[in-house]
């Protein structure tokens, strides 16, 4: 049984413009111990989603289910239980940290806000560990995050969010204000955490080669909606969507012997406010028909295990 | 294997040596002591209160002891400020009636601080229709000059040190609202609030630990700027004769019992208006030091 | 024809904690119609060298300790403020990180981009308009949108703006620091390939600042890669990309996760960047590098720049006895 399921989620949020649509019916599910990539573009909703199964945006309408749990609109005592098994690792290791406590206080805060550790010996043998867990060194423990650079920021956040022993994580663009060596790093440190306590996690990103390197499955959105979501590999091999199609030749490759067939894509992210019905995409699609201006396109499993959200799949892939 | 070994490895390899750790507190201090203005206003304003508080002992002659036959005397070495028109020495005036500028501007501040946080912090925690309203009348006591409302409340009210506390405390009330307001709604959308709420934390314990510490800094600021700002007015309320009456001595009441002799006696002007203008100076700077330092985004 | 050539730059700030020496001793040169890689993670000097080309850099706190950068033979760091002005924009323009923050936000972007012009090249304000509105046509903005103003911009559009004023005046030299970071994959494609269009039909030189080795593949001839002030490695794409020397330069390219190749972990570079008001000894890499045990010169000397192969130059002490190993060996062989 999948241990996160979530079904036609939607979040609008208000303007006074009209309702913007930041998660239009988005479904999926991970299984225990799997790692499943959302990439897409800025704006397209994909924190949004990750805040809505923590809980910390209360999805508009749809269904999550943890572990079998309806948990979408939970509120008192099993909110509380889920919130300790659903965790959150931020983009900004800057901002998510208050800058007033020292790195000892700042892993304490969960601990003690949980109950998990009471008495201050058992509290502060907790934090060692922790930071042991995450590669701090224990002499920063009365350091103050600004005093400490990106990298070893993040790894307080990690620590924070293993503290409360959660089964799941929702990895908000963790590497993406990171330096390159410093990413891998935390990457590799990611991994590890993973094997060894058999976590999940959402891994939210923008960055292509990082969510291939990481996940297992990937989810790719377009302007709050899944365009495309099949296993890794094949995403990467064989892209079905024509939007992840431009969205991959669009990676720059460290590289000088890639033959690139350049597919670029013209033209910008429509906004999600007040959307046009049918396809979100098909303004900038070059394969775009009138049906896909008139009609919003469900995703359909195009082979196994390969959803597409796409009029035209067959068509243009030759299925 | 693998794990641990890299683990290890990027431990072991920061070189850096790490400096001795510093308190927090004692880094603030340290960044506070670097900026000298800062450090000679603070010197000042403890001078101040040493002589507001010891002013019947330290002072050389008793303020209130008139000694008509040497009246409007100019400074000398038995008298380094001078005397006033009924002979009594304007330097142990000006150490006495400092008292009543502190007192009063203390009590002002305390009074409107209080009110500000309560009153600020409901505004920008419940927001929504409460916070509309609350910012609304700010803006009509907003609208009103400073100095105008403060002479009708202290009207109102009548003179007096606690009264005249009370007018000064009231009128600055607003301003401060929207400063705590201002502050609580930045640090209500902060990730670290955010990330809080994730682990489960409740409210209560946001606010106390997250919110009120982080306001706190700037709060304090605040204050600091507002004393001067304080102290000027009641000067400027005794001077129009609202504030502290004669003949309890007070930096106002003194310049403006000065004012007739202005073009022929020049100390009775000079010396509390000084007064006035060091002390605003003084906490003004105090204020910006302040604020310079407590900032803990300031690096060293 | 050399357009930029600098000459064992070093620029240092005086804070009040001490000198920062950020960019410490680097020599580049750029040659016409040629695109350079300045290449390195944050806190390696990169925006401090674009700047100080331009001499945009703040005195104090910020110090020219030594060195020169000549354009076109001429030294800048010599020329008078009103030599230097004419020269800004109109010869050496610059691309800002941030498409947000670089445009005035109360002049419509037809009037910023014929400010330039006017304020370069003495003509009317109808030849000006004329000029702005074929710059606009050259990086794909309608015409009819010269009359809006930059909020009404997305940020790939706003930094189109920005090249279209960069390159308004034709300048000989476009320095870019980081002009695709911000920008989404899709929309980062269109503006890299657009750059790299107008530098061919313009024939401009270009020194593009990167962190990203994936868009200098695309779009440079040279690469020096930078670390903490210094210029580590440099020569062309194929001696970085295919003949990586440097250790630091190796530990960048397995820090990347590729998309063509599957691996299971990243062998990252160990540790982080040196605090640039504190930098260690000898090499400056050493702390961090896996080779450094083996010399113990690396801790102790600084290594100069070995030249490999011709135009490949690495500033290690291990790369040197290492290739002067393989020619005693070739040479026996032969």
């Amino acid at each position: 049984m999948a241990q996160l399921e979530v079904k036609h989620l939607m979040k609008y949020f208000k303007t006074p413009v009209g309702p913007l649509h930041a998660v239009d019916d988005v479904s999926f599910s991970i299984d225990s111990g799997k790692t499943l990539g959302v990439v897409g573009e800025s704006g397209c909703g994909k924190s949004t989603l990750g805040r809505a199964v923590l809980g910390l945006n209360e999805a508009t309408g749809g269904q999550i289910l943890f572990e079998g749990k309806d948990i979408t609109h939970a509120k008192g005592v099993l909110s509380k239980e889920m919130k300790r098994q659903i965790q959150i690792i931020f983009q900004d290791p800057y901002s998510s940290l208050d800058a007033r406590m020292s790195v000892q206080q700042l892993i304490a805060e969960p601990l003690t806000a949980t109950g998990i550790c009471k008495g201050k010996a058992a509290v502060q043998k907790r934090v060692a560990e922790l930071m042991d867990t995450v590669g701090l060194a224990s002499r920063y423990m009365l350091s103050y995050p600004h005093e400490l650079d990106g990298g070893r920021r993040q790894r307080i956040g990690i620590a924070r969010a293993l503290a409360v022993e959660p089964k799941f994580i929702v990895c908000d663009e963790p590497v993406s204000a990171l330096d390159v060596s410093i990413q891998a790093q935390i990457l590799n440190l990611m991994s590890d955490l993973q094997e060894e306590r058999g976590l999940t996690y959402i891994f939210i990103t923008h960055n292509l080669s990082v969510v291939k390197h990481i996940s297992d499955d990937i989810m790719v959105m377009y302007c709050g909606c899944l365009t495309e979501k099949c296993e890794c590999d094949e995403l990467f091999r064989a892209p079905l969507h024509p939007y992840t199609k431009g969205l991959l030749s669009a990676i720059p490759e460290p590289s000088i012997h890639v033959e690139r067939k350049r597919n670029l894509l013209e033209g910008e992210i429509s906004s999600p406010i007040n959307p046009a019905p049918g396809c979100r995409f098909s303004s900038r699609c070059p394969y775009a028909g009138d049906i896909c201006r008139e009609r919003f396109p469900a995703p359909q499993e195009a082979c196994p295990n390969h959803f597409v959200a796409c009029h035209f799949v067959n068509e243009i892939n030759g299925l | 294997m693998t794990q641990v070994s890299t683990r290890k490895i990027s431990v072991q390899s920061e070189f850096v040596p790490q400096k001795k750790r510093q308190s927090q507190f004692q880094l603030k201090a340290h960044r506070f002591a670097r900026n000298k203005a800062a450090v000679i206003a603070l010197c000042f304003i403890v001078l101040l209160v040493f002589c507001a508080i010891f002013a019947d002992y330290i002072s050389p002659y008793d303020y209130a002891a008139q000694d008509l036959a040497n009246k409007l005397q100019f400074p000398s070495w038995r008298h380094p400020f001078g005397t006033d028109n009924f002979g009594r020495d304007i330097l142990s005036r000006i150490m006495r009636g400092g008292r009543i500028s502190l007192l009063v501007s203390a009590c002002a501040v305390s009074i409107s601080a209080v009110a500000a946080v309560i009153i600020g912090s409901i505004a920008g925690f419940y927001g929504g229709t409460v916070d509309n309203v609350i910012m609304r009348v700010t803006d009509i006591f907003m609208s009103i000059p400073g100095m105008l409302f403060a002479m009708t409340v202290s009207a109102a009210l009548g003179t007096g040190i606690m009264k005249t506390a009370i007018a000064l405390g009231v009128c600055s009330i607003a301003p401060l609202v929207r400063q705590i307001r201002s502050s609580i709604l930045l640090l209500k959308d902060q990730e670290f609030i955010e990330a809080s709420k994730a682990f489960g934390v409740s409210n209560a314990k946001i606010i106390m630990k997250h919110i009120i510490p982080n306001t706190l800094a700037p709060l304090i600021v605040q204050i600091s700027l507002r004393l001067g700002d304080t102290i000027m007015a009641i000067s400027g309320l005794s001077f129009l004769g609202l504030g502290i009456q004669p003949p309890t001595p007070e930096w106002g009441n003194m310049v403006s019992a000065g004012k007739e002799y202005l073009t022929t006696f020049w100390p009775m002007v000079l010396f509390p208006g000084l007064s006035i203008m060091l002390s605003m100076l003084s906490f003004n700077l105090l204020g910006d030091g302040l604020r310079d330092a407590l900032d803990p985004r300031m690096k060293r | 024809m050399e357009i930029l050539n600098i000459k064992d730059l070093k620029i240092s700030f005086n804070t009040d904690t001490g000198v920062v020496e950020a960019v410490n001793g680097i020599s580049l040169s750029v040659g016409e119609g040629e695109s350079l890689g300045l290449v390195g993670e944050t806190g390696a000097g990169k925006t401090t060298t674009a700047l100080g080309i331009l001499r945009l850099i703040q005195c104090p706190p910020g110090e020219f300790v030594k060195g020169e950068i000549f354009y076109k033979g001429q030294d800048i760091l010599k020329m008078k403020d009103q030599e230097l002005r004419d020269m800004r924009g109109a010869e050496i323009s610059m691309i800002f990180q941030d498409p947000m923050s670089a445009l005035n936000p109360v002049m419509t972007i037809g009037e910023q981009i014929s400010e330039v012009i006017l304020h370069h090249q003495k003509c009317t304000k109808e030849e000006a308009e004329r000029q702005m509105l074929a710059m606009l046509e050259q990086v794909r903005i309608p015409a009819e949108r010269a009359g809006e103003y930059p909020y009404q911009f997305s940020g790939g559009m706003k930094q189109r703006v920005i090249i279209a004023i960069a390159l308004a005046c034709h300048p000989k030299l476009l320095i870019a620091d980081e002009p695709t970071t911000a920008l989404d994959v899709t929309i980062q494609a269109q503006v890299l390939e657009m750059i790299n269009a107008l530098k061919r039909t313009n024939h401009t030189s270009m020194l593009l600042i990167t962190h990203d080795l994936g868009v200098v593949a695309e779009s440079c001839e040279k690469v020096a890669i930078m670390y903490a002030g210094e210029i580590v490695e440099s020569g062309s794409v194929a001696d970085i990309f295919d003949a990586t020397a440097h250790p630091y330069t190796k530990g960048l390219f397995n820090s990347i996760p590729s998309i063509s190749k599957k691996m299971d972990r990243l062998k990252p570079i160990e540790g982080m960047m040196p605090d640039p008001g504190n930098l260690p000894t000898g090499c400056k890499f050493h702390p961090r590098c896996p080779f450094a045990s083996d010399l113990e010169t690396c801790a102790a000397e600084e290594p100069i720049a070995y030249e490999v192969t011709p135009g490949h130059f690495v500033r290690c002490h291990r790369c040197r006895s290492w290739v002067e190993e393989l020619k005693v060996e070739r040479g026996v062989g032969v």
